[in-house]
């Protein structure tokens, strides 16, 4: 039996939309925040496309990892701006100085649980990124670009999954990760599949 | 004349749905169980230059394939046909551990 091979992304969205393969998408944390947050409307929008398509959403747990850094970054900058620090002062601290008391951390975990537990219910699974294989394949992502420790975990674990698509809004990750899997911004994914009249 | 459709085909098509073959995905798919088939398969996946190499096997030839993998330095990601277990082995590995994800 012989397969077609799809060799855009274009070919691949086509082929989806006609029932002929199910797609597996790869989700960044940061289209995977936009949705938490409600923040982009072109990433909730084909997040519920893919729902309504059931087609297959995965990520990492790295991700959720990413999601508390963030939620905490953001948490420590309004509470020193309150206290009238200077963005300099911010920057230096934010990384290695950061003193949000267990209360906040508490705080910010209920909400980010609440949030994206909903969203979560509709991914695959989370992978888990304990396992010796995961790890030396991030390494070997590593070591042959620039990409940074955390952008090679997310492009590692969609490749040990064989992912179809691999989505962010991450200009240079996008970049690097389009010679190893198919990569595209959620409005790119959503300009294909509108051109085709599908939601 | 009608064409004449296999069982075989019908479950071939169902694998190359979950698993399509792209730019960057090589597919191998080996049913038989057979141990020299496998053997076959992962010699085919080592030998494409694609950054993404697939072979998909019963959930019974899992382990033998995963063994064959590493026996022959290959990094592939290991899918059983209903596509819900995937174990990435990688070539570098010396350790034996697996990675499962259920793609539901």
């Amino acid at each position: 039996m012989r397969q077609t091979e799809y060799l855009t992304i274009e070919e691949l969205l086509t082929a989806s939309l006609r029932d002929e393969i199910v797609p597996i998408f790869y989700f960044d944390t940061n289209v995977i925040l936009d949705i938490i947050d409600r923040r982009k409307e072109s990433s909730l929008k084909l997040y519920d496309f893919l729902i309504q398509k059931n087609w297959n959403m995965v990520t990492s747990v790295f991700a959720k990892v990413e999601i508390y850094e963030t939620k905490q970054k953001d948490r420590f900058r309004q509470e020193k701006e309150l206290l009238g620090w200077t963005g300099e002062k911010i920057r230096k601290n934010i990384d290695k100085r950061r003193d949000l008391t267990n209360d906040t951390l508490e705080l910010i975990a209920e909400q980010i649980k609440s949030n994206l537990n909903d969203v979560i219910t509709n991914f695959n699974r989370f992978t888990h990124l304990d396992k010796d294989e995961d790890c030396i394949l991030a390494e070997g992502i590593k070591e042959k670009t620039n990409l940074s420790d955390k952008d090679s975990i997310h492009l590692a674990e969609a490749l040990a999954i064989a992912c179809n698509i691999f989505l962010t809004k991450d200009t240079f990750l996008k970049k690097v990760a389009k010679d190893f899997i198919f990569t595209a911004t959620p409005d790119e994914i959503l300009n294909i599949i509108g051109g085709k009249n599908c939601y | 004349m009608a064409k004449i459709v296999t069982s075989e085909t019908e479950e071939l098509r169902e694998v190359y749905k979950l698993n399509p073959v792209t730019k960057f995905n090589a597919v191998e798919v080996e049913l038989s169980g057979d141990k020299d088939a496998l053997l076959e398969a992962i010699k085919r996946l080592k030998s494409s230059n694609k950054p993404m190499k697939a072979i998909v096997v019963p959930e019974s030839s899992m382990e033998i394939a995963r063994d064959l993998l590493r026996t022959h330095a290959a990094s592939a990601t290991l899918i059983d046909t209903s596509g819900k277990q995937r174990i990435f082995v990688s070539s570098a590995s010396t350790t034996i551990k697996k990675k499962q994800t259920q793609i539901n």
